[in-house]
């Protein structure tokens, strides 16, 4: 005999599924880093907004603090979030175990710096347009995306080669094509140079506009991708086909997305930092 | 009446003066509005840097990397020096610098601010402050050639040279 009040199984089953699922929702919520994404994507937003307004709006972008993790912490400093790379890797025939995780670490540098260059338009939109000086005297404004650290387990790994770095570029894919391309529009990688990771120390990733003033000489970028701005302009298709139109060849455009040692960043002669600490 | 060539009529030269007065108000109202922008805009940085000053501070981290505004300043304050106004060798008045009325208001004792001057009056206009008991050599670093790196031992703040 059926009671007033009682629950059926069908109802039991159902209340139970509704509440396993909102309890998935929540977790699924909490855990994929969507706080992360937004400060990315304001600050993407903003810099589209600022290249599309007419009196310049205000850019709104945050350097993230990221501590590569292998299961430690990164000493002495705050991180906003933390990449955790897998140090139990098996290694395979080709591949050692140090390669293998390397190359994790590699991977989530490279991704750092995909979201750097599409956060500041890759290379295709003006975010520091404006009236001021510096379109007498030239500027230089770097835009820090990024800081990274290591934690102790990570370091004992000692460094990466540059080559290796290259390596991982080309191996890994990012939409259709490789990060390489992404990121500097070209094959050849012969024509970017970078230095070798300490893992020990720690890193910037920077991209930037450098503009040519009325009168002075563009400032200037030779420590940027270890090399010269004439070559930066004969070989990034950016710098050709999205020149900015202001002054023409008085424009030197946009600079490819980099990673500098943090001791190093003086070297790069920046005018102005316009991403908020 | 004739009218000679080359000589400016009364009329004309009250025209140009009024023109000249009209391009100077233009050229000052829109030279205020672009000063009035940027401040706003690296007041924004500003907040952003003292605010990450502080959170290291209270992280006990050995040092903190400061990018932006250039040319503002981090002062604790009260600044422990006293400001004086001579006349010739006569000595006029001597004051203790006090607070920014932006600190005195919250009711802090000590504070923190990154100000576009290093100017209690000023900083009022346009700085930003939080609560510390930090202290800097000298009252005041400014940021001049960004990146700074200053190094924090134990509430003492010092620039690193570079």
């Amino acid at each position: 005999m059926k009671r007033k009040g009682e629950l059926t199984t069908q109802q039991l089953v159902t209340l139970i599924i509704l509440i396993v699922s909102f309890g998935i929702i929540l977790f699924l919520i909490f855990n994929l880093g969507l706080g992360e994404t937004t400060n990315k994507e304001i600050c993407h937003n903003s810099v589209l907004l600022k290249s599309k307004s007419v009196v310049g709006g205000v850019l709104d972008c945050k350097i993230n603090y990221v501590c590569i993790s292998g299961g430690g912490k990164c000493e002495g400093f705050n991180e906003d979030y933390t990449l955790d790379i897998d140090m139990n890797l098996k290694p395979t025939e080709k591949k050692t175990k140090e390669d293998l995780i390397k190359e994790e670490i590699m991977k989530a540098i490279a991704n750092e710096m995909a979201d750097c260059w599409w956060m500041f338009g890759e290379g295709k939109v003006d975010y520091v347009k404006g009236i001021d000086w510096s379109k007498i005297t030239g500027k230089k404004v770097c835009a820090i995306c990024s800081r990274i650290k290591f934690d102790s387990e990570i370091k004992e790994l000692g460094s990466i080669d540059s080559s290796f770095f290259k390596k991982t570029l080309i191996d890994s894919k990012k939409g259709g094509d490789t990060y390489f391309y992404y990121l500097y529009g070209i094959h050849d990688v012969s024509k970017v140079n970078f230095e070798d990771i300490d893992l020990g120390e720690e890193y910037i990733v920077l991209t930037g506009v450098a503009k040519k003033g009325f009168f002075g000489a563009a400032k200037d970028i030779d420590n940027w991708l270890l090399t010269g701005v004439d070559l930066l302009n004969s070989w990034i298709p950016y710098f050709k086909e999205h020149k900015m139109a202001d002054y023409n060849d008085k424009e030197y455009g946009p600079l490819p997305v980099t990673i500098k040692k943090k001791e190093d960043i003086d070297k790069l002669t920046c005018t102005d930092f316009i991403t908020k600490a | 009446m004739k009218n000679r060539r080359g000589f400016l009529l009364a009329e004309e030269t009250l025209k140009i003066v009024i023109a000249l007065i009209c391009i100077s108000f233009l050229i000052y109202l829109l030279t205020s509005l672009y000063f009035k922008n940027k401040d706003s805009k690296d007041l924004e940085l500003a907040k952003a840097s003292l605010e990450h000053l502080v959170n290291e501070i209270n992280a006990k981290a050995p040092s903190v990397e400061i990018y932006n505004p250039k040319g503002w300043v981090i002062g604790v304050w009260p600044h422990d020096t006293t400001k004086r106004i001579w006349y010739y060798l006569f000595l006029l008045s001597e004051t203790k610098i006090g607070l920014p009325k932006y600190c005195e208001n919250l009711g802090w004792d000590r504070c923190i601010c990154i100000c576009k001057k290093d100017d209690q009056d000023k900083c009022d206009d346009l700085g930003f402050c939080l609560e510390s008991d930090s202290k800097i050599e000298g009252g005041a670093i400014e940021i001049e050639k960004p990146p700074i790196t200053l190094k924090i031992d134990g509430g003492e703040i010092t620039k690193v040279a570079k």
